[in-house]
């Protein structure tokens, strides 16, 4: 009986354990809890977090001057006036700007911060591809400069096509903006070479736009060696000067269901020690009852 | 821990788990395929998607230069005469067309510049196959040409001459359209970084034999006005089109008149059989009335859009050569699939029609942009075959080419068709219904729970968590008023069975049950009844769960490091002699009756 009671408890916990992380992982594109293929999951866990700091405010982007490097990553809304001017300010102070987006609000942001470089709309389409789907388009450096000095071809999922600025990477001159939408090349769209990567100087800072945030969701970190995309990510963070997240306006912020609870929790100091002494109490209770 | 803290554990657990599970019971599947690949307009799920790797530098940009680099070559053999090469190498240039035509189909290209590329590359295999049969059949009129010179025979060397005229001219209308294809290949191999040299060069050559054939024309003519043929009469044959231009589907009357010159006098010959050319090829012939006149239709169908040489023949003699003009039209291609059927089976129905239905037009049905079915139209431009398909989603398109029609191609709205197991593996619960698989869920559950009570309930007199107040089963010999004996658990309010006779009194001491059911039944069955009592008070003190199931000497071994626990060890071995060992006399009697003072003495010092 005893036997049968403890098997049935632990069938039971486990049940729970595991309810427990499925329910605090999420679906949402580009969620750092998301640890599906779409989430962020794995390229946040691989930061070195006494080198990679998160921007939850524009304050916090204050006291960084001369080459630290802000990594904005799918931006979903349009950013706030003080987001802007933080972020201006970021780059008079010689930083550099990352923008990855695609589809998002990044044309705002770059056009706040007084870039020249747009994001076009239509998904980027190429003969050179990994998968069958023309979205699959592998792209290949044309600047040997950093980030992309390591670099020799990088897999990109549904990626936008940019304009103006500096080409740092481009696809193949067999690819096309695939404007409607039908994964296939209509006779209004037209083959060319498209930059998805490009950075321009602004002042004594420096803007870079990766035209493709998927870079960084768990599918596409995890490719196999043929492709650099892993080793892109990795140079950018993993630099000698500080490297900032935002956390401010980003779709790697996202939550639902318990996984916002989870993220109150982690982000919210108070709340998180309330947790802790009501466990302890929940424990020191047990422990007098002798229920334990 | 204590009992009711396991069961609080065990229920919390429980529900925690129904609770979590609650919430997916609008959609029970925690991890699926649409669940991994629900769209997205940021990305696509790679893990779903098939490998295929392509590099256009390796992969497509060498297939394309090949191409370019073929065509040279082969006008050069002709321009030399050295037909053998030049068929060697159209055949090269075949297979390499191919191999791009099947990327072009696998990557689903066919509105691209490739597509054009290709296609110009097409015609102009097309044009150099066309030069190839033209530049043998003027060698051969050529030869032809001094034979008749030598023979004297104006008539056929006059016959002779004209096809020459008509295929020199047919050579010179190849040329034109092939420099219109070769401009559109460099145009679009020059955007790729393509080294079109080859190509260029083919065009010059090109060129170079037109002249060529040309400069021998006007020798030939030279030689023929040196030549005095003698004037005779002679028959003449005359052809007329009607009309002398038309598109798919038209029907072009050819008629004329065969004649005889006797003097000044013309008359016409019947009788004659008149045979109509097209592109140097018989298309239809007949024979002349009474009047010398003939009369043949000719429907335009499958012949390529352009100019083309018409001329009747009668014997040795021609008529003049007249031309055809086939203007291109516009097609449509319709396809229509049904839903597949438990096989997988799908049943492609369509059309093609350029203003009217096209007959015994080839159509492709390309599955999924990689595999292609051959199928052709009927007498009323319609198709129909049968295609097997795999499990998953499959997009067929009908694609008309128009090679070898005047017709432009045309390909159908792509069809999409899903075949699941859902549908392949016929299922009692239908997959539209939403509904339906919670309800399933809730009744499994709802069985479930059935099984369970009926299994908890299945005894008499057993609840829930009444765990403790089971009947013990009969030994041999108990009498059988043990069987509903009724005995109290400690803590119970009430007892469940009464005793055989009255129900006992609700405050009834234990010592006064023992002596009821002594007097009444026995000391055996008065002796159970205390024993009953006692293992009750030891078990639920000792934390022994199911303790009926242990025997008493199991219990009494179970009863450790308690004050009573010795007590109650004496007593069970006196229990045991008058219950089993069927000691019953007045002697084991007392004895057993002093073990129960002094065992409920201990219990009540433990349990007040």
């Amino acid at each position: 009986m005893r036997t049968a009671f403890w098997i049935a408890a632990l069938v039971l916990l486990a049940s729970a354990l595991l309810l427990t992380a499925h329910l605090t992982s999420n679906t949402l594109e580009f969620s750092r809890y998301n640890t599906g293929w779409n989430g962020t999951s794995v390229f946040f866990s691989g930061l070195d977090r006494h080198r990679v700091t998160s921007v939850l405010s524009p304050a916090d982007l204050a006291p960084y001057r001369n080459n630290t490097l802000l990594l904005i990553i799918a931006p979903e809304r349009l950013p706030t006036v003080q987001e802007t001017a933080a972020y201006r300010s970021f780059l008079e102070r010689g930083n550099i700007i990352l923008l990855a987006d695609d589809f998002g609000t990044g044309n705002a942001i770059l056009r706040g911060i007084g870039s020249r470089i747009v994001i076009l709309p239509g998904n980027l389409s190429s003969i050179d591809r990994a998968y069958n789907d023309p979205y699959a388009v592998v792209a290949y450096p044309v600047a040997n400069i950093s980030p992309v000095r390591q670099v020799s071809a990088i897999l990109l999922n549904r990626p936008a096509p940019l304009e103006g600025g500096e080409p740092l990477v481009t696809s193949s001159i067999m690819s096309w903006i695939d404007t409607n939408g039908n994964k296939r090349i209509d006779r209004d769209e037209m083959m060319g070479r498209f930059a998805v990567m490009a950075h321009e100087k602004s002042g004594s800072g420096e803007i870079i736009v990766l035209s493709d945030p998927s870079i960084f969701i768990n599918s596409m970190q995890s490719l196999d060696a043929t492709w650099d995309n892993r080793k892109l990510t990795d140079d950018l963070v993993n630099r000698a000067d500080p490297v900032l997240i935002d956390q401010m306006n980003s779709r790697t912020t996202g939550t639902e269901g318990m996984s916002t609870i989870l993220h109150v929790m982690k982000t919210t100091l108070s709340i998180e020690i309330i947790f802790i002494v009501v466990l302890l109490v929940i424990a020191a209770v047990a422990w007098k009852r002798k229920l334990v | 821990m204590r009992s009711d803290a396991k069961y609080a554990l065990i229920a919390a657990l429980s529900l925690g788990v129904l609770l979590a599970l609650g919430l997916f019971l609008s959609s029970p599947l925690l991890y699926t395929l649409e669940k991994d690949t629900f769209p997205s307009r940021f990305h696509d799920n790679t893990n779903v998607l098939k490998m295929q790797s392509l590099n256009s530098t390796t992969d497509v940009l060498p297939l394309m230069q090949d191409l370019l680099d073929s065509t040279g070559p082969v006008v050069l053999s002709i321009r030399i005469n050295d037909i053998e090469q030049a068929r060697r190498d159209l055949e090269l240039f075949a297979k390499s067309r191919g191999s791009l035509n099947n990327l072009i189909v696998k990557l689903d290209m066919s509105a691209s510049e490739m597509e054009e590329f290709s296609k110009s590359k097409a015609l102009q295999q097309q044009l150099l196959t066309e030069l190839l049969n033209s530049s043998v059949s003027l060698d051969s009129l050529e030869n032809l040409e001094i034979r008749y010179r030598d023979q004297n025979n104006p008539d056929m060397l006059m016959s002779v001459q004209y096809e020459g005229d008509a295929l020199r001219k047919k050579v010179q209308e190849l040329y034109n359209q092939y420099q219109v294809e070769t401009g559109k290949v460099t145009a679009i191999s020059t955007k790729f970084g393509l080294d079109v040299t080859e190509e260029e060069k083919g065009l010059l050559e090109f060129g170079s034999y037109v002249q060529e054939i040309d400069r021998n024309r006007n020798q030939q003519d030279a030689l023929n006005r040196a030549i005095d043929f003698p004037i005779r009469r002679s028959s003449q044959l005359s052809l007329l089109l009607n009309p002398e231009s038309g598109v798919y589907g038209d029907r072009i009357e050819c008629f004329g008149y065969y004649f005889s010159l006797y003097g000044y006098r013309i008359e016409g010959v019947p009788g004659k059989e008149v045979t109509v050319f097209l592109d140097n090829a018989p298309v239809s012939s007949t024979v002349t009335d009474e009047l010398g006149s003939y009369r043949v239709t000719i429907p335009i169908e499958r012949i390529p859009a352009g100019p083309h040489s018409l001329y009747a023949q009668s014997g040795t003699t021609l008529s003049d050569i007249q031309t055809l003009k086939i203007q291109p039209v516009g097609s449509a291609t319709t396809l229509v699939v049904t839903r597949p059927n438990s096989n997988g089976d799908v049943t492609c129905t369509g059309s093609v029609t350029a203003n009217r239905p096209v007959r015994l037009a080839p159509v492709q049905l390309v599955r999924d942009t990689t595999h292609i079915t051959e199928v052709s139209t009927d007498a009323r431009g319609q198709f129909k075959t049968t295609l097997r398909l795999p499990e998953g989603r499959h997009t067929i398109v009908a694609r008309f080419s128009g090679e070898g029609f005047p017709i432009t191609a045309s390909e159908s709205t792509p069809q999409v068709v899903d075949v699941s197991i859902r549908q392949m593996i016929p299922s009692v619960i239908s997959p539209d219904t939403k509904w339906e698989i919670p309800m399933v869920i809730a009744g499994t559950l709802l069985l479930f729970i059935g099984i369970a009570w009926y299994y908890i309930r299945r005894e008499p007199g057993r609840g829930t968590f009444d765990l403790l107040t089971r009947a013990e089963p009969t030994p041999p010999g108990t009498p059988a008023t043990d069987l509903s004996a009724s005995y109290v658990e400690p803590g119970a309010d009430e007892p469940r069975a009464p005793s055989a006779g009255t129900p006992p009194p609700p405050d009834e001491s234990l010592l006064a049950r023992y002596a009821r059911i002594l007097k009444a039944e026995g000391l055996s069955a008065a002796a159970w009844v205390v024993y009953r009592q006692f293992a009750g008070r030891v078990a639920n003190e000792m934390f022994i769960p199911k303790h009926t199931a242990l025997t008493p000497r199991e219990l009494s071994r179970s009863c450790i490091e308690r004050p009573f626990c010795r007590a109650f060890s004496s007593f069970v071995s006196t229990y045991e002699r008058v219950r089993y060992g069927g000691q019953r006399s007045v002697a084991m009697q007392e004895e057993f009756e002093s073990r129960i003072h002094s065992t409920q003495s201990e219990l009540e010092k433990r349990l007040p």
